[in-house]
């Protein structure tokens, strides 16, 4: 018997060489040594690796010779029988070797099925073979994972919840667009930081009017204001928001602001209108986002930023806004002359008040009589009489009878009762003691006085028998004949009677009284400031700016000019001046942007009293 | 070495080689310098209010040079790509990216006015210092590596050193015919398991310690005694034939480890500046929607 061996060998061309050759025998040997009859050039094949023996008829038995197995059509064993006619595929490490009967003869078909090296020389040249590009950390993956990524959690993620798209979806405590804030609300503001469309209401529009006055208008009403403060403290604010009044309207802002002068205001104007960002806004002068995330507190309100001075509009106001009734103020100097409002007409009828400059001396009608000189001397009468009452022992001061007001920049208005009460008695001795007349309408003091007189009143003393008798006047022709009840209360009416010290009468009927609750209604004097109150000495200096002690007629306005406040405030150190008194002379110290008539909030520094003490051995009223 | 070529009336630079970075008498980075010297003049002459940031009018100046910068600097993967007729230089256009590049971390960082916080503003300026620092790592590399490239590689290519592993795989295969079973194991493990190449990692290293050529002189060492006299001229000579292939092995992986270094700050480089690009998308987007 024998077989054929064929063994195929492939060329690095492509091509397949086929060497054959036969073997004569009964067994066959198969393994890497030079001595086997199938020699494998393979280093996982043992040097004397199988052997193949035929037993019946186209039957063969394989065996291992060694320990190593090889393969069975995909098996592997040490030993097996088979049909040659079967086809069978035995392999020995990377060679293969086919059963086959042809024409009575048992072939062996030998080939080898992997390369030898690992190195594939072929396709090695380039750098792609031996450098895998990464399939997932690629940087084409990589790059559309960023994308992606970030345009969904950084943009539209954020942009849908804005819409309230993601209502349904997110928990209440995630906000998607906290990212987009470049920094921290002030803490007058950070309870809204969760709630960006508080005041961001409208995509792609800058933050508006609307939003603010939501909260700080002071046109609503009370009930409103009660809601709205109830509301911004159960979305957590820890303090009401302030109301407050523009500055003027939106229009009257936008033609009293002057244009821009130079090439660089002219960009910002433009800019500003090209990105929708007007000027007039309060988001334009009160900036949140400012503090540093990471490093910097909260500020206590937003940054203030203001966009023009006071003098940039009203240096030339009347230029831009014809029909304005305030007077341009270029600067401190020109500053315009107070204005007061006074009574120029008390009535009868409607009292007219109007503001009247201080350069034309005005001169006020309240419908009252007092001098402030007469009550103002040391020497007179007045004084004699306040020395020996208790409740003054001195001569009158402006303390005697101007009281300060708790709490508040100014003084009390002055009450009849109190403040002249002491002097000018308004008791009657009746029948079951002391009765005071009611002062006030006319028609209820001749309606109390004619009670008092049908009834004998006063029983003693008083001025009930007609003028009252001055010191050093004869006593008149009017207590001969004994007058009637009407006479008598004519006679509290007219020249000598109670009333008349102080009002100007006709008939029973008093001349309506009409003085104005506030002089400066467009600016503000604080009486609280010490030095508006003390000189250097820390005497009383009332008189600085009142000229009291030399007014003699109910007329004169005891206003100051403001060349008196310049005195002080923006003046040079001279000899009249003492360094000590040389004030600022900016226009928040008497006027704000909000509220006009009110000086701008001012720092720790500037000292103010608490509050307006009474005069030091002035007893309380 | 001379800083530029003369012109010869053909290409410029054709005579002798000058890299990008010296390109035209680094006239773009003079370029940058000047450019980031006006930037941080004008951060400390503008007078903003209330404080600078990219919310003042500087801010936003310094905030649009930035992201067309940011833009330009990008289109270099495109313009690459691009074969333009025309005498632009590509060159050229790498030495403006570069040093445009890092005048970009000053005019960016003045533009931030040093506020940052875990925002989408800080995200965008944090993707941009990756991309310019990936990208100043690649200037490194492409200054220093090449050079280490070409003395490693001693005249021979990339193709010719596999060529020269698998010829030697050959003749390792041809002198091992002879050994019994264990010491064929281990030249087979030469032969099999000498991985060349694959991930990352594995390129990064020039001697691996799993190498298969390193294991089986180890174990062929160890297995020298006690063979038979056949034996032991045929382990001679796999000896001699494993160690130029380990010398080969150690040339080739050095090589490949040299060019995976040469390119995998793009693998941050690239990625990141595409993140950047919608990050600052939704930086200035975000802007203008809570205008």
């Amino acid at each position: 018997m024998s077989f054929v061996i064929r063994q195929i060998s492939k060329r690095a061309t492509g091509g397949e060489i086929v060497r054959q050759r036969e073997v004569a025998g009964e067994v066959l040997t198969i393994g890497r040594g030079a001595d086997c009859d199938v020699r494998l050039q393979d280093l996982a094949v043992s040097l004397r690796h199988a052997e193949v023996r035929l037993e019946a008829e186209g039957r063969l038995h394989v065996r291992a010779t060694g320990d190593q197995p090889f393969g069975v059509n995909g098996r592997f064993d040490k030993e097996a029988r088979l049909k040659a006619a079967d086809g069978s595929r035995l392999t020995f490490g990377d060679h293969r070797v086919v059963l086959s009967l042809e024409g009575g003869t048992i072939v062996l078909t030998v080939t080898r099925t992997d390369p030898l090296s690992v190195v594939d020389p072929g396709g090695s040249g380039d750098a792609e073979a031996l450098a895998p590009g990464r399939r997932w950390l690629g940087k084409r993956n990589l790059a559309w994972t960023g994308l992606v990524a970030i345009g969904l959690l950084c943009l539209l993620v954020p942009v849908l919840a804005m819409n309230g798209g993601l209502d349904r979806w997110l928990s209440p405590r995630i906000d998607p667009d906290a990212q987009w804030s470049s920094g921290p609300l002030s803490m007058s503001h950070a309870f809204l930081e969760d709630d960006c469309q508080s005041c961001h209401q409208e995509a792609f529009v800058s933050v508006r009017d609307t939003a603010c006055l939501t909260c700080h208008s002071d046109k609503q009403s009370a009930a409103m204001v009660v809601r709205t403060n109830a509301e911004v403290r159960a979305a957590g604010a820890t303090e009401a928001p302030g109301r407050v009044a523009d500055h003027a309207g939106l229009r009257r802002l936008e033609w009293g602001a002057p244009p821009p002068s130079d090439l660089g205001g002219r960009i910002f104007a433009l800019a500003r209108q090209t990105f929708n960002r007007p000027e007039q806004r309060c988001a334009a002068c009160h900036i949140e986002h400012v503090a540093n995330p990471l490093t910097e507190a909260r500020a206590e309100v937003p940054t203030l930023q203001t966009a023009h001075t006071c003098v940039a509009c009203h240096a030339d106001l009347d230029r831009r806004l014809t029909d304005t009734d305030l007077i341009n103020t270029p600067d401190w100097p020109g500053h315009p002359e107070l204005r007061p409002t006074i009574t120029t007409w008390p009535g009868p009828g409607p009292a007219r008040v109007q503001r009247v400059s201080m350069a034309r001396r005005p001169h006020e009608a309240t419908g009252l009589v007092f001098p402030h000189a007469l009550h103002m001397s040391r020497t007179n009468g007045v004084a004699r009489m306040a020395q020996t009452l208790t409740r003054y022992g001195a001569p009158l001061d402006c303390a005697s009878c101007h009281v300060p007001k708790p709490g508040d920049d100014n003084y009390r208005p002055v009450e009849m009762e109190t403040a002249c009460g002491a002097c000018h008695s308004l008791a009657i001795a009746g029948r079951s003691g002391t009765r005071q007349i009611p002062h006030g309408e006319s028609p209820a003091v001749v309606a109390f006085l004619t009670s008092a007189y049908s009834r004998g009143e006063p029983v003693t003393g008083a001025a009930n028998l007609g003028p009252r008798r001055r010191p050093g006047e004869r006593t008149g022709a009017a207590l001969s004949a004994a007058p009637t009840v009407g006479q008598r209360v004519q006679q509290t009416f007219s020249r000598g009677g109670a009333c008349f010290d102080c009002h100007t009468t006709s008939g029973t009927q008093i001349a309506p009284v009409h003085i104005v609750d506030a002089y400066l209604t467009r600016g503000a004097f604080n009486h609280r400031v010490l030095q508006h109150r003390q000189d250097a000495a820390g005497r009383p200096n009332c008189t600085t700016c009142h000229a009291a002690e030399t007014s003699s007629r109910s007329s004169d306005l005891l206003l100051p000019r403001l060349s008196v406040c310049a005195d002080c405030h923006g003046a040079e150190t001279s000899a009249r001046v003492p360094a000590s008194s040389v004030a600022s002379a900016d226009c928040a110290t008497c006027h704000s942007y909000h509220a006009p008539s009110r000086p701008a909030p001012r720092d720790e520094t500037h000292r103010v009293l608490a509050s307006l003490p009474p005069r030091s051995g002035a007893p309380a009223p | 070495m001379s800083v530029s070529a003369p012109r010869t009336g053909g290409r410029s630079d054709a005579r002798a080689h000058v890299g990008f970075l010296r390109h035209a008498g680094y006239r773009w980075a003079w370029v940058a310098l000047v450019l980031s010297l006006v930037a941080v003049a004008g951060y400390f002459l503008a007078d903003v209010k209330p404080r600078p940031n990219g919310g003042t009018w500087y801010g936003y100046t310094l905030g649009t040079v930035g992201a067309l910068l940011i833009l330009w600097l990008t289109l270099l993967g495109v313009r690459k790509r691009a074969i333009t007729p025309g005498s632009w230089s590509l060159k050229a256009w790498v030495s403006a990216h570069v040093y445009l590049g890092i005048a970009l971390t000053v005019i960016a960082t003045l533009h931030t006015g040093l506020q940052f916080g875990w925002n989408v503003h800080t995200l965008a300026y944090g993707l941009m210092m990756l991309v310019v620092l990936s990208g100043l790592y690649g200037v490194v590399t492409y200054a220093t590596l090449p050079r280490r490239l070409s003395s490693n590689r001693r005249e021979s290519t990339q193709k010719q050193m596999v060529e020269a592993i698998a010829a030697l795989d050959r003749q390792l295969n041809d002198a091992a015919q002879g050994l019994d079973e264990t010491r064929a194991a281990a030249v087979r493990m030469s032969i099999e398991r000498s991985r060349i190449g694959g991930s990352f990692l594995r390129r990064l290293s020039a001697r691996p310690m799993d190498c298969g050529t390193r294991r089986a002189r180890l174990k062929l060492r160890r297995l020298r005694s006690g063979a038979g006299e056949a034996q032991q001229a045929a382990l001679d000579d796999v000896g001699a034939l494993l160690d130029r292939k380990s010398a080969a092995l150690v040339q080739l992986r050095r090589h490949l480890q040299t060019r995976t270094l040469l390119g995998v700050w793009l693998g941050v480089h690239v990625p990141a500046s595409i993140a950047l690009l919608m990050a600052l998308t939704a930086h200035i987007v975000s802007v203008f929607i809570y205008w």
